[in-house]
């Protein structure tokens, strides 16, 4: 259960009361443990203060009470994955006209850049019929499962401005992350995992750690780290030399000096220490259990493509999986290398043959589960890609395409979003939107609602600002919530 | 009043803290919270947004009647009051707040503003825009407690509360907390014992001074101060490239140990510029809004990116100084303080017209070392004349039959002028050419390569491609004897033609994609040869094998066909013979004097009539060179008009120079991205009379790689003339026009990249040969060249032997020495700087519509927001102007603000608890008259930092025990009041720097560039897009105090940023105290806390003629100050003796454990229990 601010706001010196706040709110240690993971201060902070951290009341029935993000960063080509324009080909080597262009700027090529057409074959797939591109064999067997956004539009055209924007809904780091609201508005549901997870598998996040950090709210709301080299998380293996009785010994010790130290000085955050201390030493018992896939039977690595020893998208895919299981939030895995200047079609085939196989099995999998209905997955990347081509010889660049944000496709699936369905159209050129626009505030105020909050309504104040993750605008996109 | 307590949802705390509960509501505690949270934003200060031209902000426009007659506020009547019927309605239309506004207010509310209007609705101006009063010292009844006046304060609202102050914390407890707090460090044992055993009454002072003259002092106050700097190492966003900012980092640490007073503090880092005879130290100090994020994403608008910078500027320096927060008021008029949308213009317009440049800090200790250098370079090159060698006198041998290898498998056929012919069966991309040759002389000190056209070769020779020419890359020779394989090393080479960019040095320089070639033209085929020559002779003897070896790697089928090796004994080589030496020079001397001087055009300098740019500012500068300073964006044209241009000129030289003000002394204006101080001149255009002026071609002394001038005439606006590499020098590009010109002449210079590549300096001449060229030399050599041709004089001569002993091949080797010492010149830190526009110039700063850069609208006046008192008569209106009003008498804002901050920093919580918001939107203090008081005294102490904190921290306030009894946590549960002592967990990299000084690995350097404490390789490389290789520091770096660990904006240190460290990409006035298991895990594991926890093993193993217990004691005081208490010591030393016993017996491996193969089981089982000790909340608290 929940206890709400209303409550606190009436009862403002019990609120600082541990005890108080064990007995009333009916919750045990290890519920403490796990709210200090992304919700720990209420013991040394002023009510106001305190209540504004806790958990909040959502403001209905979400659908979705967790979020997978597979953040396509650098930027997928729409055109070549799912947006068909044979318009382009007939196009193809000319310029487009400039009342199409407009006043754009551009990261690299002139607005006047000779028009590409798709470089791969499209046709329809599944029995909704929505159009997938050859490059993703495994997309097109579930796209029954999935909401097609082909009306994505974003105000940002560089890539850190636009991962930040898409993540915080501003374009410069110092704001609260998605992952970030949802733990604010939810909480966590993990007694030993973090509550909301990062991942990464290619070769560099734009906007670096801003992506998943929790801006100007507490950084107790900010992601954590799964890496794939050394520790997944930091620290979470014992030294060399300290066996597990030690540990667990040396913990005893810590917990019992702390323990006399409560006594003596009466300070309810020592409190919370010893909590965080036995939750750590859970977390080493958790993690390894997470990371270890022998569990996983050998249909299963294979749908994923996954294999066990080795960090790739498909390990992070069916990690993801299994933190779901677990009870972790929200779940961002960054898979980097889109940004396709140069080679459009070797990028696409690296990368979708990359991502393609595992994206379809991790929403084939929760179903299977009967996890997706309570999972929200969501795939794409910050911006889309030119109508034009890029060429630049003194960059070594050819066939690749510039930075799009007229207009992108994601798609999303489970969490109350409806399945089978293509949402939104660009015109012929693919150039701009022209039907059911979903701007990236728009798309972050429908995945709020999922999660069962109103974006206006679901406020953090800083600098006497009431911040919202859609700042002033958002509209939630009903036609495609289940 | 229950009804008041369960009103206040969003201000609680306030009833039971703020004041007595008092039956009257008090407008700024009780209303102006509910009427600027639900309706100042409609009907506030945001005219463009003000609904029914109701404003409710003002008293004065509450009370006005509307259109309608109807009066939203008509004081005591609460029937009359518009105000009170609308909130309280229960029809939809009419209630206020509107429910689509979805802030609906409570009942409660509702019930306070009916009150307030029933008592009269009185307004109160807001408490921070009114100048602070220090008022009189509050009485008390327990007039022995306090010791200062800060005590009366606070005493004086405990009594009223019925609280009564905690008795003094005890001293080891006090010793700590003093030391944490004035320098950030624990204190060792001994110092606390000092401290502990001195009774005398001024102990504690003493303590006091000496910690506030601790240089760690600068450190620790330097850390609070850089996160609203928001410093780091790195320039942030995609690329997140590291940069040089320590300088800014070590100035703030030696103001702050030096006292500096706080007026002039702020000067210097908003304007230290702009001080009359402004010292190096005082521009280093204007790197406080140089530590601005610098986007170098390669699509990005650089002017973007630069408003993004002021903006955060305008941002944090009103967070820093006033409290206030004006970001808001970047979109749209405030809605809740009193700030105009434009005002937020005026107020950036004040900052807004300064370069950005980066700044070589020069060091005292450099600077001797490279006038020590310098002096050494004068002395040997005035020494190069006598080092001139004797003539060659090369005996060439051309191998008689030479063994021929194509790598490609082509064959060759041996001509009977010794020369190789190939005979392609297929012609390859690249291919490496192998002569083997047996061979009897003395020794080889040359190499010729000679290309021969031919018929039979390709399309006429001598290379291969269709137009003949080809690219040697690289040109090897090696001896084989019974002695072994010797390879030599070429030094020199001369050709008698090179294509520019392709001289033969480029055929021994390592790299494939430069050589030697011959640009042949496909009607014109000539013979042409290099001679190479080796460093030392290659010692030959009685016929060993020779390999030459002729790699031709450029691609394109750049290869030879026909060509003859030969190699040459220079007979002379190595003698000494001053004579034959001097006349040699003398030969020589003359005749490069004749071929570079008869080369030389005369050029005669054109004065531009004008010189003009849309964006960056062109200055014609008194000899007729164009200085470009301002903005630069990736598309700039330059557009000259000259009006007095020679008769028949035919050739046109872009001549550009370097300049110090100018990024790596210019010639170019790049300064992101790209390589500092080039520039990328894609595109020349000439017109004279109206008419474009085809360019024929184009040449230039100096080009980097391919980017040569001729690609500033071809139509690709992605080539161009650059000249990486030659930064600091000038260089010239010549265009040769297809037809005469002269009078009118108009010239456009595009620089067009995709990052700001202007030029920065450069100057125009014109001449009347159709054929100039573009020697490497600077003019004044060149002109020094014509002149002495015309009237030969000793001093010119002397002149141009010292250019000619710099460039003469035959001193290539002599030269060496110098070019090693110029390398080996230590360069000055640099640092970035603010630098104000010259006078006269003006960048024009806009209101931008909803905040966005593309809406640049009006152009503002640097001005404050109304409310605030306004600069000065006669104050400059600029950054030095703006400065100084921060911290003039008049602010309201500044004293409390820095006041406020510091006295969160010693209680951990402000006495005004946004400490970022003074504002209508922020919460009243605590203790209002305190804070006042306290803004008063401090700038009477003349701004003095030390001071204040010297004030604070003698404060019987200060000195109490935190211990909460369950009677205070029920009252206070976050001490507001104060009636105890400060109790909180220490800052993430005091966390760290208390583990070093208890282990005692702590350096205590002070200052230099940022260093790289252990942590895993992956923190800034993993998933980062601008990795960083962290490459562990050695030695006494590992152990540096947290403020120097390189700071990378996109990946912080991982174990400050678990402790809440800031990242540096956003101004933090407060910094978050988190409690989570990965702090755990971190205490219990990281490497950092695993070094300490050996560190102290050893240490306490090692204390000779102790008992156990002793050392477990001396231990316990090493992590916790304190001596063991209680049961502790019995539990430490079980926990101790069940750990040696575990290592001695091998259940646990001390090698392991202590990453040492000689440590002992006594030393582990210490580190046990040192790590122990090191996760005590306890060990990381301040209480």
């Amino acid at each position: 259960m929940n206890c709400h601010d209303w409550q606190y706001a009436q009862n403002p010196a019990k609120l600082n009361s541990r005890r108080w706040f064990l007995r009333e709110c009916g919750l045990g240690l290890g519920k403490i443990a796990a709210a200090s993971l992304l919700s720990n201060a209420f013991v040394t902070r002023g009510a106001n203060e305190a209540a504004a951290e806790l958990p909040k009341q959502p403001h209905f029935t979400g659908k979705a009470k967790r979020v997978i993000h597979l953040f396509m960063a650098g930027a997928p080509s729409q055109l070549d994955l799912f947006d068909h324009k044979p318009e382009l080909a007939k196009l193809e080597g000319k310029p487009l006209p400039p009342s199409v262009i407009g006043g754009q700027r551009y990261a690299f090529i002139r607005p006047d850049a000779a028009v590409l057409g798709p470089q791969f074959k499209f046709s329809k797939a599944g029995g909704s019929g929505a159009e997938i591109s050859e490059m993703m064999p495994h997309l097109r067997g579930m796209v029954d499962d999935i909401c097609l956004i082909k009306s994505m539009k974003t105000d940002q055209f560089n890539h850190a401005p636009a991962q930040l924007f898409l993540n915080t809904g501003f374009s410069q780091p110092g704001r609260p992350c998605l992952g970030s609201w949802a733990l604010y508005g939810l909480g966590s549901e993990s007694e030993n995992l973090p509550a909301f997870v990062v991942m990464s598998t290619g070769s560099g996040i734009s906007g670096g750690s801003a992506n998943w950090s929790s801006g100007f709210m507490p950084s107790v709301y900010s992601g954590v780290r799964f890496r794939n080299q050394g520790d997944p998380i930091l620290n979470v293996s014992t030294p060399k030399g300290v066996d597990s009785k030690l540990q667990r010994d040396s913990l005893d010790l810590i917990e019992e000096m702390n323990h006399a130290h409560l006594g003596l000085v009466g300070d309810p955050e020592i409190e919370t220490r010893i909590a965080s201390y036995e939750m750590a030493y859970r977390l080493q018992t958790s993690a390894p259990e997470l990371m270890d896939l022998k569990s996983e039977s050998k249909e299963t690595l294979e749908m994923y493509g996954c294999d066990p020893a080795k960090p790739s998208f498909a390990r992070a895919c069916l990690l993801a999986r299994r933190m779901i299981e677990r009870g972790v939030r929200f779940i961002d895995i960054y898979h980097e290398g889109w940004d396709a200047h140069s080679d459009v079609v070797g990028n696409l085939k690296n990368n979708c043959g990359a991502t393609d196989r595992a994206s379809a099995a991790l929403v084939k999998d929760l179903k299977q589960r009967g996890l997706l209905d309570e999972t929200l997955v969501i795939w794409g990347g910050e911006f889309g890609r030119t109508p034009m081509v890029e060429t630049n010889v003194a960059l070594g660049r050819s066939q690749g395409r510039d930075h799009h944000p007229q207009a992108f496709t994601i798609w999303m699936a489970g969490g109350g979003i409806k399945a089978g369905l293509t949402y939104g159209a660009t015109d012929d050129l693919g150039f701009h939107v022209a039907e059911k626009p979903v701007h990236v505030h728009d798309l972050q105020a429908t995945i709020l609602h999922c999660l069962g909050f109103d974006h206006e309504r679901l406020t953090y104040t800083f600098q006497g600002r009431q911040f919202r993750l859609t700042d002033v605008h958002g509209h939630v996109v009903n036609d495609i919530l289940a | 009043m229950l009804l008041r307590a369960a009103q206040l949802s969003t201000a609680v705390l306030f009833v039971i803290s703020c004041a007595p509960i008092r039956a009257a509501v008090d407008y700024l505690r009780d209303v102006r919270p509910i009427l600027s949270g639900h309706c100042f934003k409609c009907h506030g200060p945001d005219e463009s947004t003000r609904k029914a031209n109701l404003r409710l902000d003002v008293r004065e426009e509450a009370l006005k009647p509307a259109k309608s007659g109807a009066r939203a506020i008509v004081p005591g009547d609460v029937s009359a009051s518009e105000l009170v019927k609308r909130i309280l309605t229960s029809d939809e239309d009419d209630l206020m707040p509107p429910p689509a506004a979805k802030h609906p207010l409570t009942s409660a509310q509702k019930e306070t503003l009916k009150e307030w209007v029933a008592e009269g609705a009185e307004y109160k101006p807001h408490w921070a825009f009114e100048k602070p009063k220090a008022s009189p010292l509050p009485k008390v009844a327990n007039a022995s407690w306090p010791r200062n006046e800060i005590d009366h304060f606070i005493l004086a609202r405990l009594e009223q509360e019925g609280l009564k102050p905690s008795e003094p914390a005890d001293k080891y407890t006090l010793a700590r907390r003093l030391y944490l707090d004035l320098i950030g460090l624990p204190p060792t044992p001994e110092q606390a014992d000092a401290f502990v055993n001195d009774n005398s009454p001024n102990a504690y002072e003493r303590v006091v001074d000496s910690l506030l003259a601790s240089p760690h002092y600068g450190e620790r106050w330097a850390r609070r101060w850089l996160d609203l700097a928001r410093y780091a190492d790195t320039n942030g966003y995609e690329k997140d490239r590291p940069r040089s900012m320590w300088p800014y980092r070590d100035w703030l640490i030696k103001a702050l140990n030096d006292d500096m007073p706080f007026d002039q503090f702020t000067v210097e880092q908003i304007a230290g510029d702009l001080l009359p005879n402004a010292t190096i130290e005082q521009k280093v100090a204007t790197g406080f809004h140089r530590n601005t994020m610098i986007n170098e994403e390669g699509g990005i608008d650089p002017l973007e990116y630069r408003f993004y910078a002021m903006v955060d500027r305008v941002h944090v320096t009103a967070t820093t100084w006033l409290g206030l927060t004006m970001a808001c008021a970047q979109c749209h008029t405030h809605k809740y303080d009193p700030i105009q949308h434009s005002e937020y213009y005026q107020f950036m317009a004040f900052m807004n017209n300064a370069d950005e440049p980066k700044m070589e800090v020069p060091d005292f200790e450099i600077t001797a070392r490279r006038k020590e250098i310098e002096t050494k370079i004068a002395k040997l090159q005035s020494e190069l004349p006598n080092k001139f060698p004797p003539p060659t006198d090369v005996e060439w041998i051309t191998p008689a039959s030479p063994e021929f290898i194509s790598t490609a498998g082509n064959s060759g056929e041996l001509l009977l002028d010794g020369s190789i012919r190939v005979n392609p069966s297929s012609v390859p991309q690249k291919d490496s050419y192998t002569l083997r040759f047996k061979m009897s002389a003395p020794r080889v000190t040359h190499v010729q390569l000679e290309a021969i056209p031919d018929e039979k070769v390709g399309k006429g020779g001598p290379g291969l491609t269709d137009h003949g020419n080809f690219v040697l890359s690289e040109i090897s020779i090696e001896v084989k004897d019974s002695e072994g394989t010797r390879t030599g090393k070429f030094i020199a080479a001369e050709a008698d033609f090179s294509q520019d960019g392709f001289e033969p040095q480029r055929a021994f320089d390592g790299k494939d994609e430069t050589g030697w070639a011959v640009n042949t033209k496909a009607e014109k085929r000539d013979y042409r040869r290099a001679i190479f020559r080796l460093a030392e002779p290659l010692v030959i003897g009685n016929g060993p094998e020779v390999t030459v070896v002729l790699q031709q790697n450029y691609g394109g089928k750049h290869l030879l066909g026909r060509f003859r090796v030969s190699v040459g004994n220079d007979r002379n080589f190595g003698l000494a013979s001053t004579e034959a030496s001097s006349k040699h020079l003398e030969t020589k001397f003359s005749r490069w004097i004749e071929r570079v001087g008869s080369a030389l055009p005369e050029w005669k300098a054109l004065q531009p009539a004008e010189a003009k740019s849309e964006t960056p500012n062109l200055k014609v500068e008194e000899d007729g060179s164009v200085f470009a300073s301002g903005d630069f964006t990736k598309n700039d044209i330059y557009k000259l008009r000259f009006s007095n241009v020679p008769d028949e000129t035919r050739s046109i030289r872009l001549q550009v120079l370097p300049d110090e003000r100018l990024p790596a002394n210019g010639p170019g204006t790049v300064a992101y991205e790209g390589p500092e101080g080039d520039f990328f001149l894609s595109k020349v255009k000439v017109r004279s009379g109206g008419k474009e002026i085809k360019i024929a071609s184009a040449t230039q002394s100096f080009a980097s790689g391919g980017n040569t001038a001729d690609k500033a005439i071809d139509d690709d606006l992605q080539s161009g003339w650059s000249i990486n590499g030659g930064q600091g020098r000038e260089h010239s590009a010549v265009f040769q026009l297809a037809e005469n010109v002269s009078g009118e002449l108009e010239v456009d210079l595009i620089c067009e990249r995709y990052y700001a590549a202007g030029i920065g300096k450069f100057r125009m001449w014109a001449s009347s040969d159709a054929n100039a060229g573009a020697p490497d030399l600077p003019q004044d050599v060149q002109t020094a060249l014509l002149q002495f041709r015309a009237e030969p004089s000793e001093l010119l001569r002397n002149k141009l032997l010292r250019e000619f002993v710099k460039v003469a091949p035959e001193l290539e080797s002599a030269r060496a020495d110098i070019k090693k010492l110029r390398e080996s010149m230590p360069k000055f830190p640099s640092t970035l700087v603010m630098r104000e526009w010259p006078e006269g110039s003006k960048r024009v700063t806009r209101r931008h519509h909803r905040g966005e850069f593309l809406q640049a609208k009006e152009e503002v006046q640097p001005g404050l927001p109304s409310f605030l008192p306004g600069l000065p008569e006669g104050a400059p209106r600029d950054r030095l102007g703006f400065a100084r009003w921060l911290v003039s008498k008049e602010n309201p804002l500044t004293g409390r603000v820095i006041m406020n901050r510091h006295w969160e920093a010693f209680f951990g919580r402000g006495l005004v608890r946004t400490l970022e918001d003074f504002g209508f939107q922020g919460e009243l203090p605590s203790h209002a008259e305190l804070l006042d008081w306290l803004a008063v005294d401090f700038p009477k102490r003349g701004w003095s930092q030390k001071e204040m904190h010297k004030l604070i921290v003698m404060s019987a306030t200060y000195q109490q025990s935190s211990r909460v009894t369950p009677d205070l946590l029920e009252r206070d549960p976050v001490n507001i009041l104060l009636a105890r002592g400060p109790r909180f967990r220490i800052e993430g990299e005091m966390v760290r720097d208390y583990a070093l000084v208890a282990s005692g690995l702590f350096s205590d350097k002070l200052g230099g560039p940022s260093v790289f404490p252990p942590q895993p390789a992956g923190v800034t490389t993993e998933g980062a897009y601008g990795p960083l290789q962290w490459k562990t520091s050695e030695g006494s770096d590992r152990y540096r105090r947290g403020l120097y660990t390189f700071a990378k904006r996109t990946a912080p240190y991982a174990m400050t940023a678990t402790f809440d460290g800031p990242s540096g990409e956003a101004c933090l006035a407060r910094r978050d105290r988190s409690n989570t298991p990965l702090q755990a895990l971190t205490l219990l594991n990281d490497e950092v806390f695993m070094e300490a926890t050996r560190a102290l093993g050893k240490w306490a193993s090692g204390r000779e003629g102790k008992s156990r217990e002793e050392r477990v004691a001396a231990l316990v005081r090493r992590c916790l100050t304190r001596p063991p208490k209680g049961d502790e010591l019995a539990k430490f030393n079980r926990f101790f003796a069940k750990q040696l016993e575990r290592f001695k017996g091998g259940e646990l491996k001390v090698s392991e454990f202590m990453n040492d193969e000689s440590a002992t089981a006594e030393q582990a089982a210490f580190a046990a229990l040192a790590r122990v000790l090191l996760n005590l909340d306890e060990t990381i608290s301040k209480s």
